[in-house]
């Protein structure tokens, strides 16, 4: 909302500069955006009439004009279009400057002299209308200064209401809070209504869907003179405020709307063919509306109709078919209370934006619209002519069923507030406000909101309106008394260590990926799984819910690759989406942590071989995210769409899937071009999670004995397996089993590979003995030669 | 002295002295002093000798053997000496060559701001909550007294998945109501997370995170969300602030405040700065979750992280945060 200063003033006397007036205003909720001058400065530039025209001798679009500037008569050269001989406009005379910078200079333009520059709205920063010359009004006084002219000493003042201040669309509004701001008198008067003449005819209204609107009025004015034109200061106010002006009668309906708030509609009568209908639009129904759209109304939006069909979407937009034109003579004001249920949800509908919608949306004062009606139509008369005919008023539905009556206790403010707020200021705000305030016990009070007040209706919204005139900043700040537990410390907050923290460790950064992917790659990563798209994605990019979080780590490192940063580690956590019909609104949210990584193994390093990662670095990543909980993960060879068959892994633990990992598949070779492919890993978060406090054993202090074990196994046989064989044997005088070599080589037979296992034994009571250890060693080839086919290397 | 013993010392001095490394020093110390030495044959000669000269030709000869094990043995702590200095200036490393082993990566700066909050109002008694960041339209608005149509609606645009049955949540504020609707007061939770509109500039990101707060007891005042949240901002930003607690609108709080700093107290220049937005629960909203209104009262309230985190670390444009460029995140380690 665009408030001048000026126009507030009429309104309010206040002995504050317009600074302080903002601040009030923000401090009152009421936040003030920006503050900027109405106009440029427009020194130099006054009004002059062309007395003369003529032709250029050199140039086909040049005029060479004789023009009065009031002390003088100066030859200025223009190119506008519609320059001619006795228009009045803008002349920037030499010595000015105009927004743009540029100088004004007595010049030669073709030879021919020119002191000076005939102006377009938009050459004086006052529009963007830069069509032609900015046409004055012919009463516009020769000589005099365009900023005198246009009272330009202004401010504007930028103020973002929030939805629930309807009341506030207006300048009676805005004062009213700049008047219980500064304690000010708020005189809320209205001009005397003139009279209306009965003999002038107007169409019966009405009301069918008494439902949507509380209200709706008309008052016909006769005879106006439709070359009339706005005054320059109607003008100049809707300039400021933003809104265009159009023609006389549809510039004071605006303007009545930004002056008390009621929007309002200007009808040609003349168009208009019988009774006018406040009902909802029948399925067919269409409009042509002001601005040259063609509308397919839908079944029960409301609209005002005459015998013809639809000439208004009710507080939304007017028909072209009764607009008013050049030719109007006789003009229909209307002012209407639709409830905001009547419009709700139709700008969305219909794609179309008002200020009337605008209001209406947040509702509009159901006690105006005869003031509104007065106050326009006299102003018709003043500046168009004609005769005013009377006023007519038709109810529906009031917006309140029965009045609004709320309690308000003083108690119940206090502990809302943490504070008590003494009687008589709250009487006095509410009252300054326009609530009727009765007191019906020592600390308790009957109010009734103001009609324009659509947003009171529970004591809290009292309590607000005490408090906001009280001043926030007034209020005391307590800490309070109130004993809790402490909390339970949910999420990593009290871990020693995070998922991510492991990672940190292991080189990785962390990415913060969106959330929502684009559908060609992530169904490459998914093999087609089915996602959830957005009804209204933003970009072509962000359009599927991800199903793997791979989708915004490739895009991180493509993004970091095209940065020649090769060797990149990242990390995410956050929620993947996946339909599962069990789950909350059909859908698994679950929580995950996925990581890629990609080049050098290794950061490079004087004295470190380089070398490109590969299965084995991610898996050992993994490893670690699991020893951070105490858990053994289970890798086995299984295929995804998004993994290279050869080196890729489904992750168990405790016998439960938990996760993926794997090479990126060739198949996205295409994708990423001379780019070795990352490595990727993708973990449920639960799985992950340190859930088990740990429980202490005693270390042995007996001598551990170390045997290892040279196999001989079939290429086939994986070095898991063979693990397994040996953990199945529960065998508690293991302590640990690990792989110390892999080795291949033409001293095996085709198709086998070596395998070396170190084994340490160790029991918690005694020395172990070698017959004991030689015992289990033989049990342990026993069963490698059963189950594995393996031999001992050398046998 | 005989002139003969003057020469052997002489001589021996001079050797003693040349010897270069410790064997040769060795050698020199058997050819004199040894089994077979020079001084030990003389020693056995004295036999030999009148026994009136005897005494006085002992006394030489063993003040000569003192003399030249003692510069032996100085000898020898000098070349021990040097032969270290000379192993150690062999093993030496050029300590100005980098070290070896993986560099850590670092946290998001999002996530760091978001821990930094949960720590300080962990201190504080809240217990941190989290829900689901696809919502139904009722935790997301109707819960939160936002009917449909409502304009205010229009203050968060929204993307809908699934014909409008389901959206992504536009706030924090749906924890909540599910936060309420499994259990009664007393509660105090914050929650963390992502939240999304459908907004995107220098100053919009389609994606952002919020911290949610709530606290509900039976006699929660808006001095207290006042106080809590002056000393809050002060702990996050480790300094004295000045804030401004100004009324604004938010459908699921009555009365509703913006709070913005006083950037000249945060040290980032002159101008108010809005970083979040509060206010006491709106009755509607406790009774919407199964909470007695009229017997318990709260406040909520949301902030961006990322907007606190822009103003702590200096970004100045939000999309930053997202591209996760290596050059970006590396400042965090």
């Amino acid at each position: 909302m665009r408030i001048s200063e000026q126009w507030l003033r009429e309104w309010v006397h206040v002995d504050a500069d317009i600074e302080a007036i903002g601040e009030q205003l923000t401090m009152a909720g009421l936040e003030v955006d920006a503050m900027e001058s109405a106009a440029p400065d427009l020194t130099g530039v006054v009004i002059g009439e062309v007395m003369a025209c003529e032709a250029h001798p050199d140039a086909d679009k040049l005029r060479v004009c004789q023009v009065d500037i009031g002390s003088a008569r100066e030859q200025i050269v223009c190119g506008a279009p519609n320059v001619a001989a006795g228009v009045r406009v803008p002349v920037a005379t030499v010595g000015s400057r105009l927004p743009s910078g540029m100088k004004i200079k007595a010049a030669k333009l073709r030879g021919v002299a020119s002191n000076g520059m005939l102006c377009s709205a938009a050459e004086l920063g006052l529009s963007n209308d830069a069509g032609g010359l900015w046409l004055l009004p012919s009463d516009a006084p020769v000589g005099e200064a365009l900023a005198e002219y246009l009272n330009t000493p202004d401010t504007i003042v930028e103020v973002d209401l929030t939805p629930n201040r309807g009341d506030c669309l207006s300048m009676r509004g805005i004062a009213r809070e700049v008047a219980v701001a500064f304690g000010a008198n708020f005189a809320d008067t209205e001009a005397p209504a003139p009279a209306g003449d009965d003999g002038i005819a107007a169409p019966e209204v009405v009301i069918e869907a008494d439902d949507l609107c509380a209200a709706y009025a008309v008052r016909p004015v006769a005879n106006v003179d439709p070359r009339a034109g706005s005054p320059v200061w109607v003008r100049e106010y809707l300039r400021r405020a933003g809104i265009r002006s159009i023609n006389l009668a549809v510039d004071i309906g605006n303007y009545v709307m930004l002056d008390i708030g009621q929007p309002m509609h200007a009808f040609d009568a003349a168009k208009l063919v019988g009774d006018i209908r406040v009902r909802r639009a029948e399925a067919g129904e269409s409009i042509t509306t002001l601005d040259g759209q063609d509308v397919d109304l839908l079944a029960d939006t409301l609209v005002i109709a005459d015998d013809q069909g639809p000439v208004a979407i009710a507080g939304m937009i007017g028909g072209q078919r009764t607009a008013v034109d050049e030719h109007t003579r006789n003009v229909l004001f209307e002012a209407a209370c639709f409830t905001p249920a009547a419009v709700a949800g139709q700008g969305r509908r219909y794609k179309i934006h008002t200020d009337s919608l605008h209001r209406f949306e947040r509702g509009v004062d159901p006690a105006l619209h005869r003031r509104a009606l007065n106050r326009a139509s006299a102003l018709l008369v003043e500046f168009g002519g004609g005769v005013c005919g009377a006023v007519t008023t038709v109810a529906g539905q009031p917006v309140w069923a029965e009045e609004r009556r709320i309690e308000l206790r003083a108690t119940q403010l206090a502990r809302l507030l943490g504070q008590p707020i003494p009687s008589d200021f709250i009487e006095a705000a509410l009252r300054g406000l326009g609530a009727s305030c009765e007191r019906v016990a020592e600390q308790a009070w009957v109010v009734v909101p103001p009609s324009w007040r659509y947003d009171l209706s529970i004591e809290a919204d009292l309590v607000e309106e005490v408090a906001r005139v009280y001043g926030y900043d007034r209020l005391i700040a307590e800490a309070g008394g109130i004993a809790l537990p402490p909390a339970r410390v949910g999420g990593t907050l009290l871990e020693a260590t995070t998922p991510g923290e492991v990672l940190r460790q292991r080189g990785y950064h962390e990415a913060i990926t969106y959330s929502f992917v684009e559908p060609a790659l992530h169904a490459e990563l998914t093999g087609d799984a089915p996602a959830l798209a957005l009804d209204n994605p933003i970009s072509d990019q962000m359009i599927e819910m991800r199903r793997t979080l791979w989708a915004g780590l490739l895009g991180a490192w493509a993004h970091n690759s095209r940065r020649q940063q090769s060797r990149v580690r990242l990390y995410e956590q956050g929620l993947r989406f996946r339909p599962e019909e069990t789950a909350e609104n059909g859908l698994a949210q679950i929580d995950t942590v996925a990581g890629l990584i990609a080049g050098a193994a290794a950061p490079a390093h004087w004295d470190v071989a380089g070398r490109e990662v590969d299965f084995f670095d991610a898996r050992g990543d993994v490893e670690a995210l699991f020893a951070r909980c105490g858990r053994v993960p289970q890798f086995q060879a299984a295929s995804h769409p998004a993994l290279h068959p050869g080196r890729s892994a489904r992750i168990h633990v405790d016998g439960r899937a938990v996760g993926w990992i794997g090479q990126l598949s060739p198949n996205f070779a295409r994708r990423y071009k001379g780019q070795s492919l990352p490595y990727l890993f993708e973990l449920d978060r639960v799985a992950l999670d340190a859930s088990e406090v740990v429980r202490y054993e005693t270390p042995s202090d007996q001598p551990r004995v170390a045997r290892d074990l040279a196999l001989v196994v079939p290429e086939q046989v994986a070095v898991g397996d063979l693990l397994s064989v040996v953990n199945d044997l529960n065998e508690p005088l293991i302590q640990s089993v690990d792989v110390f070599d892999v080795f291949r080589g033409p001293e095996l037979e085709a198709g086998c590979k070596s395998v070396a296992l170190s084994l340490i034994f160790q029991d918690k009571t005694s020395t172990l003995n070698d017959d004991t250890v030689d015992l289990i060693i033989t049990s342990i080839t026993d069963a490698l030669r059963a189950r594995c086919s393996a031999r001992l290397r050398g046998e | 002295m005989t002139s003969e013993l003057e020469q052997l010392r002489a001589r021996a001095v001079s050797d003693i002295a040349a010897a270069e490394d410790l064997r040769a020093l060795d050698a020199e110390r058997v050819t004199l002093l040894g089994k077979k030495g020079e001084i030990t044959a003389r020693l056995k000669a004295l036999g030999a000798l009148p026994a009136e000269e005897r005494k006085s030709a002992g006394a030489a000869i063993n003040a000569l053997k003192r003399e030249l094990a003692e510069a032996i043995e100085t000898r020898r702590h000098e070349l021990e000496e040097r032969q270290f200095a000379e192993q150690m200036a062999r093993e030496s490393v050029d300590v100005t060559l980098p070290g070896r082993g993986e560099t850590p990566g670092a946290i998001h700066p999002i996530t760091l701001t978001r821990r930094r909050i949960e720590a300080l109002f962990v201190q504080r008694g809240f217990e941190i909550v989290e829900g689901p960041e696809i919502e139904d339209d009722y935790h997301n608005f109707e819960a939160l007294n936002v009917p449909p149509d409502h304009p205010a609606r229009a203050m968060q645009d929204t993307f809908y998945l699934d014909a409008g049955r389901l959206l992504l949540r536009t706030h924090t504020s749906p924890v909540q109501i599910r936060t309420m609707e499994q259990r009664q007061p007393p509660i105090r939770v914050i929650a963390p997370g992502r939240v999304y509109r459908h907004d995107s500039d220098r100053t919009h990101s389609p994606m952002f995170h919020q911290v949610e707060g709530l606290y509900v007891a039976e006699r929660v005042s808006f001095a207290e969300l006042r106080a809590e949240l002056q000393s809050f901002l002060e702990a996050f930003f480790d300094t004295e602030l000045k804030l401004r607690f100004r009324p604004s609108y938010f459908p699921f709080t009555e009365p509703s405040a913006e709070v913005d700093i006083d950037g000249l107290s945060l040290g980032t220049g002159s101008g108010w700065m809005e970083v979040l937005g509060c206010g006491m629960v709106h009755p509607n909203v406790l009774e919407a979750a199964g909470v007695d209104a009229s017997r318990y009262t709260g406040y909520a309230f949301g902030m961006g992280i990322e907007r606190l985190a822009m103003l702590r670390y200096g970004v100045t444009d939000l999309r930053q945060f997202y591209n996760n460029d290596l050059r970006m995140l590396a400042q965090f380690a």
